[in-house]
């Protein structure tokens, strides 16, 4: 933890979930815990990946 | 017999048994029943242990296991645990962990026929994790979790340790595990620099102060089984495993235990997780565990914690108070008690009382517990007249005592593990009065009348209204 996070939505069910940021790039298919559709974070419809402003 | 987690149950249920609730009713816990009746629980501030004693597996069906949650969910229940007084659960028992933390009692071999956990023994394709009635317990999980202790034996010094860790059902025979104890880390990185298969057993199950002891602060290279012995106040027993027989040796009065190899260099997709903080773990890679054999006891108790709940707070809160008093104890020789609060998961807040003799003084012991614990992002200090127990009166201390511009401090770009809006900002709360200047005191009835006056001998137990 402590780490930066991404918010992503999924393309199948638009269920919303969060990712450690090292998975930001499509390393690996991202796993929707509500439907369980394997996905890309570039197939995402919305990703909110802000980083913090001081 | 040798302690076991159905002996402690049996303990509870002869002893207190309001503190063990027992459902008989088919549950569900891969479909939230376990987490909905823990969480109504909870919300009308009831802590007992809950058994369940029909789960169903991971695949619907009957399990012929039982699920107990909540073991740890008081104080007092640890105290139980630990064959500690229940009357003194509170700085004396963090005490008592902190003892039987400097302890070691070897454990013996038994051969597998006398061992229960071999009971009944999966291998290769027999082998169905979905066969378990593990919990899923909050609706962002990624799946069911297994939330009990590990055991890894690092290749280089042939000691064991055991840790926490999760484990992520991926299939019949696979399934992600959280490496994230540093001497886990260590072990991995040793098994993956010889490009080998590092062997590993989930121990899901097994009498309380066995997991107790499991989150002790072992030096790197201590056989932890020997620590947990401690805990036990008995040799643990082990036993030869399915996989390495002899030369992996698993404990045999647990539960369920799955056995397993970690490939070097594998990593896959797992969580979210509702974590300690009450948020959930961010979805990550984590190395993978191949099941190479499930045992079982007869009628098997599969063991959970109720992660961000009060169970999973003091199994942080209560090892680590007893060694950070002491600690600061032997250097200021002026600390009361110390107190890692519910309101911080019992992770990234403590309080500490000292009897404060000279201004300044509460800094320094301050500075002191932020060295000792790289998890606090939150130090208070009170006075020894503040319970640090009573977290409103923590709070008051901190409303009348504290001056912003001189009695809080923040410290920079301090490492944590935890996502909280602090971040690695560490801060420091002087709650104690200030010697330096006239201050009001805090208004007290007088000791001698609060002696005097027996309260049971006062107050009657029906108010008639006339």
């Amino acid at each position: 933890m402590a780490e930066r996070i991404f918010w992503v939505k999924c393309p199948g069910c638009a269920g919303r979930f969060y990712c450690d940021y090292t998975l930001r790039f499509d390393v690996a298919k991202l796993i929707c815990p509500f439907c369980k559709n394997q996905f890309m974070p570039s197939e995402s419809p919305e990703i909110d990946d802000r980083a913090v402003t001081v | 017999m040798p302690k076991s987690l159905r002996s402690f149950i049996e303990q509870i249920d002869h002893q207190h048994p309001e503190d063990l609730a027992v459902v008989k009713r088919a549950v569900d816990p891969n479909n939230y029943d376990v987490s909905a009746i823990l969480e109504h629980l909870t919300q009308r501030q009831r802590f007992p242990m809950v058994l369940f004693e029909s789960p169903l597996n991971l695949r619907g069906a009957a399990s012929g296991m039982r699920v107990v949650s909540n073991v740890f969910a008081t104080r007092e229940l640890v105290a139980d645990a630990l064959g500690f007084p229940r009357e003194k659960a509170g700085m004396s028992l963090a005490l008592e962990y902190a003892r039987l933390e400097r302890g070691q009692i070897p454990w013996i071999g038994i051969p597998r026929d006398e061992a229960p956990v071999k009971a009944n023994v999966r291998r290769a394709e027999d082998i169905d994790i979905n066969e378990l009635p593990i919990v899923n317990h909050y609706e962002m999980d990624l799946s069911a979790v297994v939330t009990m202790a590990a055991a890894m034996k690092d290749p280089e010094t042939g000691e064991y340790d055991v840790s926490f860790i999760k484990g992520f059902p991926k299939g019949p025979r696979k399934m992600g595990v959280s490496i994230h104890s540093p001497h886990f880390d260590r072990i991995l990185e040793h098994y993956e620099k010889r490009d080998e298969p590092a062997p590993f057993i989930h121990i899901i199950g097994h009498h309380p102060a066995f997991f107790l002891g499991a989150l002790a602060l072992a030096p790197w290279g201590h056989d932890d089984y020997a620590m947990i012995g401690s805990f036990m106040n008995e040799p643990l027993r082990l036993t030869p495993s399915e996989t390495w027989g002899e030369n992996f040796m698993v404990p045999a009065d647990a539960e369920i235990i799955i056995e397993g190899t970690i490939p070097p260099g594998v990593r896959e997709v797992c969580d979210p997780f509702g974590e300690v903080t009450r948020h959930y773990q961010a979805q990550c890679l984590r190395p993978v565990l191949n099941v190479t054999a499930i045992t079982h006891r007869e009628n098997a108790i599969l063991h959970d914690v109720f992660s961000g709940h009060q169970e999973h707070w003091n199994l942080g809160g209560i090892p680590k108070e007893g060694g950070i008093y002491n600690a600061l104890q032997s250097r200021f020789g002026n600390i009361v008690a110390v107190h890692m609060p519910y309101s911080g998961c019992s992770r990234f807040a403590c309080y500490i009382s000292i009897d404060k003799k000279i201004e300044g003084e509460a800094k320094r012991v301050g500075i002191a517990a932020l060295a000792e614990s790289w998890m606090f992002n939150w130090v208070v200090i009170v006075d020894k007249h503040i319970d640090v127990f009573n977290e409103q009166d923590v709070l008051w201390a901190m409303m009348t005592n504290v001056d912003p511009k001189r009695d809080i401090d923040t410290i920079q770009n301090a490492y944590t593990l935890f996502d909280t809006a602090a971040g690695y900002t560490k801060m420091i709360f002087d709650a104690t009065q200030p010697l330096d200047r006239p201050f009001p005191q805090m208004m007290q009835v007088p000791d001698d009348a609060m002696r005097r006056i027996n309260i049971d001998e006062w107050i009657e137990s029906r108010i008639g209204v006339h």
